[in-house]
């Protein structure tokens, strides 16, 4: 044991153990090692409601916590809320042997296991190696928590060099990086190199994901098999079968796997959810029901709360034709999210549905006029499926007019998302508009390819500038459509490459790709344009 | 009252070797507290604390490796070999039982690189070690050498010190016999028959897993090998 390289002294340290003593025992164990920053709780809820508030460098939490939520939960949810970054210490203190016994989702690992009774002598080895594997990611953390997605990819390839001993680890957290960049070539080749001598459960998962992504259902199908053969107790890896088995349209085997995995973990919330989902899909609205109300139930205090619970059990009961039953259940919902405008508006605009459904159209606008209400005060906050979600209701028994208005500019905003426009399509045949939606598609899209091609030629024939008044005018139009504000930042950079870097067009510039950074921090063009924008305010600033 | 209430025997036992274990813990840590406020003024208090501290431990040890085989037993236990670096869980056991080494002036050597990794049931084979390494420092002169290498198609960690070495008796034992009760020397057989399953559980297709003790130890006193094959 080397006794310089622990030093505890400046660590934030939170200890959770339902039981007093136990919590006592660690505190004196940690102040042997000079550790003065130390909470303590004795419910997991409690220690969720510290980490908000207090960012902890070391977690030290017992898994079994008697009657409120587990470890592995608190686990879960600290890294959901985003409350515990990759470079803090989460470590679970087990009663026994618990290999076959904790139920762990990969991404939701700990960074290690304590057996109790432990020793002094022992928290310390193992704090200590866990500190050095992770020395160095609270820069990689904080990249990542600033969406600067170059930089955390660099950090990681720095620290891989420096310390060949935590390779794995941080493969693993550049491989992650690289998967919510979308860049699946790169994750995939860390996945298999990974795979060539490590039989690990996250480069495993990670790969069958990728298969799964890229379309590839039969070899996820066999990845994803073997992992939950190699892996029993890694649950994730049945979500992912279960997936798979729905692509390929295999809705029994994919019920019947998640199943199988909720009677192994039946406190885990998410696969309750996830059962209830393909057993709506699979018409089996028994156990969908079951699923939801369990779901509900379980979700209670959790940051797991999903409105789609009670919008789903209320779909349920229309299929019944039980109005009162499904309103009952909006109404609920709307009692817990009464502050949450995306799930108010989602639940309103429910409630409105289950009145057309059974062809009350006062009521129905009745709820369409209140979902217009947080609509309209809370417009920039809303994702791009709530907004759709409330056009559909205008457009199916509100004001048809705003709904056609409001379709438009979502297409202008999201022109080149196949996906969403897909979305738009399906919208408008709801609505009974198929063929009227087709041509606002057409148009608008149309538009934006125009501007789009005029700005190429211009730049090919050397008129940047022309090219830079063109774009800028359009993103002016268009505020929220991420290829023109591309076009318009690269026009800049370009004639600023050509040219020099000058103040103004570095500032029009950056507004550009900060209105990207805004829509989608991890579009790679953007993060291209990013580096060149860079490097010109460098140089601009070298200039003097 | 209905029928009379019914409970397997088993279970009864484990629930309460599982609650005399975490009772044991608490002592263990109360012990050290006691130690850590008075020892260093009181010789004499430290070496009773000593006795007391290596017994809870041993108590514990017995209670884990009871409860141990009672989920093997009962299939609750879903054995998980993966690879693990075979010096981090050396190091830990050492970590252990650092208070009695020092206590009893026991010098302890780690021989082997630092590299090495093999694929086991962590957990299992730290219960394993833990109670080998618990004997070894009460039968110990005041040496134990922990050594691990890759023998063919084995890992093979030995466990060895100066002591007087083990009983004809035991080395001549069949492998997972067990052994009748000793009540002077406190052995039991049951660390010898959780070895020995343990390495069993460690099997592949065509190779099996086991242990061997011996008295031919380059330190003179008893060793004990566990020899677990590839996987």
């Amino acid at each position: 044991m080397n006794s310089e390289k622990f030093d505890i002294t400046k660590s934030k340290i939170l200890v959770v153990d339902d039981f007093g003593q136990m919590r006592s025992t660690c505190k004196r164990m940690l102040a042997d090692y000079k550790a003065y920053d130390v909470d303590d709780t004795g419910s997991g809820e409690d220690a969720i409601e510290k980490m908000r508030i207090k960012k902890y460098d070391i977690i030290l939490c017992d898994y079994n916590l008697g009657e409120g939520q587990d470890g592995q939960q608190v686990l879960e949810e600290a890294r959901n809320e985003g409350i515990l970054d990759i470079a803090s210490v989460f470590i679970m203190l087990t009663a026994e042997n618990t290999s076959g016994m904790v139920l762990g989702a990969v991404e939701y690992e700990p960074d290690d296991y304590i057996t109790k009774p432990f020793t002094k002598e022992v928290l310390r080895l193992r704090l200590q190696r866990v500190m050095e594997r992770k020395a160095g990611l609270s820069k990689v953390a904080l990249a990542i928590k600033n969406k600067d997605y170059n930089a955390a990819i660099n950090y990681c390839n720095q620290l891989i060099v420096e310390n060949p001993k935590n390779a794995l680890f941080l493969m693993k957290t550049k491989a992650n990086i690289h998967f919510d960049l979308a860049e699946y070539d790169m994750a995939e080749q860390i996945y298999q190199k990974v795979l060539e001598k490590y039989p690990v459960a996250w480069a495993k998962l990670g790969w069958g994901k990728i298969r799964f992504l890229q379309q590839d259902y039969f070899a996820a199908k066999t990845i994803f098999t073997e992992l939950i053969g190699e892996f029993p107790n890694q649950i994730e890896g049945y979500d992912w079968l279960a997936k798979t088995h729905e692509a390929l349209g295999e809705l029994t085997n994919a019920q019947a796997i998640l199943q199988q995995a909720s009677s192994k973990s039946p406190k885990v919330l998410v696969r309750r959810q996830n059962l209830g989902d393909i057993a709506l899909k699979n018409n089996d609205l028994e156990t969908a029901e079951l699923s939801f109300k369990a779901a509900v139930k379980l979700s209670t205090g959790s940051s797991y709360r999903r409105a789609e619970d009670f919008t789903k059990l209320a779909q349920i009961f229309i299929e019944q034709k039980k109005d009162q039953k499904a309103l009952q259940f909006v109404k609920q919902g709307r009692d817990v999210f009464r502050n949450a405008p995306k799930d108010l508006l989602h639940l309103t605009v429910t409630e409105g549905n289950i009145h057309h459904s059974f062809n009350r159209p006062r009521d129905a606008g009745e709820c369409i006029a209140r979902a217009a209400k947080i609509y309209t005060q809370h417009t920039e906050a809303l994702p791009s499926d709530s907004h759709l979600e409330f056009a559909e209701g205008c457009l199916i028994y509100g004001d048809k007019q705003k709904g056609v208005e409001l379709m438009k500019e979502m297409i202008s905003n999201n022109h080149d998302d196949e996906n969403f426009l897909n979305k738009v399509r399906s919208t408008f045949t709801k609505a009974s508009m198929a063929a009227e939606g087709e041509e606002l598609v057409k148009n608008a899209v149309k538009m934006i390819i125009d501007i789009n091609n005029e700005g190429a030629r211009l730049a090919n024939a050397g008129k940047f500038e022309e090219a830079i008044t063109l774009f800028g005018n359009a993103a002016r139009k268009l505020p929220k459509n991420k290829i023109i504000n591309l076009n318009a930042a690269q026009a800049l950079i370009i004639y600023m490459e050509k040219n020099s870097p000058e103040k103004a067009k570095l500032s029009a510039c950056q507004h550009h790709l900060e209105t990207v950074k805004q829509i989608d921090p991890k579009d790679k063009r953007y993060r291209n344009l990013l580096k060149s924008f860079e490097k010109l305010t460098e140089k601009l600033a070298a200039k003097g | 009252m209905g029928g009379k209430a019914t409970l397997d025997f088993s279970t009864l036992l484990a629930s309460a070797a599982h609650d005399m274990k975490n009772s044991l813990g608490f002592m263990l840590n109360s012990l050290n507290e006691i130690g850590a406020e008075y020892e260093a003024t009181d010789a004499n208090l430290s070496g009773k604390l000593n006795l007391l501290r290596y017994e809870t431990k041993r108590v514990s040890n017995d209670l884990v490796q009871l409860l141990t085989l009672y989920k093997l037993e009962s299939r609750l236990y879903s054995l998980s070999i993966t690879q693990h670096s075979v010096y981090e869980l050396l190091e830990e056991q050492l970590a252990y039982f650092q208070a009695e080494l020092t206590a009893r002036d026991i010098s302890t050597e780690l021989s082997f690189a630092e590299d090495l990794e093999w694929h086991y049931d962590s957990g299992l084979l730290a219960g394993v070690i833990t109670n080998v390494i618990n004997n070894a420092i009460r039968y110990t002169r005041d040496k134990i050498l922990l050594g691990a290498a890759i023998e063919g198609e084995f890992l093979v960690i030995t466990i060895a010190d100066n002591g007087p070495g083990y009983p004809a008796s035991i080395c001549a034992q069949a492998p997972g016999e067990g052994g009748a009760v000793d009540h002077i020397s406190g052995s039991t057989g049951l660390g010898l028959y959780f070895s020995s399953l343990i390495a069993q559980l460690h099997s592949t297709k065509t190779l099996t897993g086991y242990i061997a003790l011996a008295n031919d130890a380059a330190l003179g006193g008893g060793s004990f090998k566990i020899h677990l094959p590839r996987h």
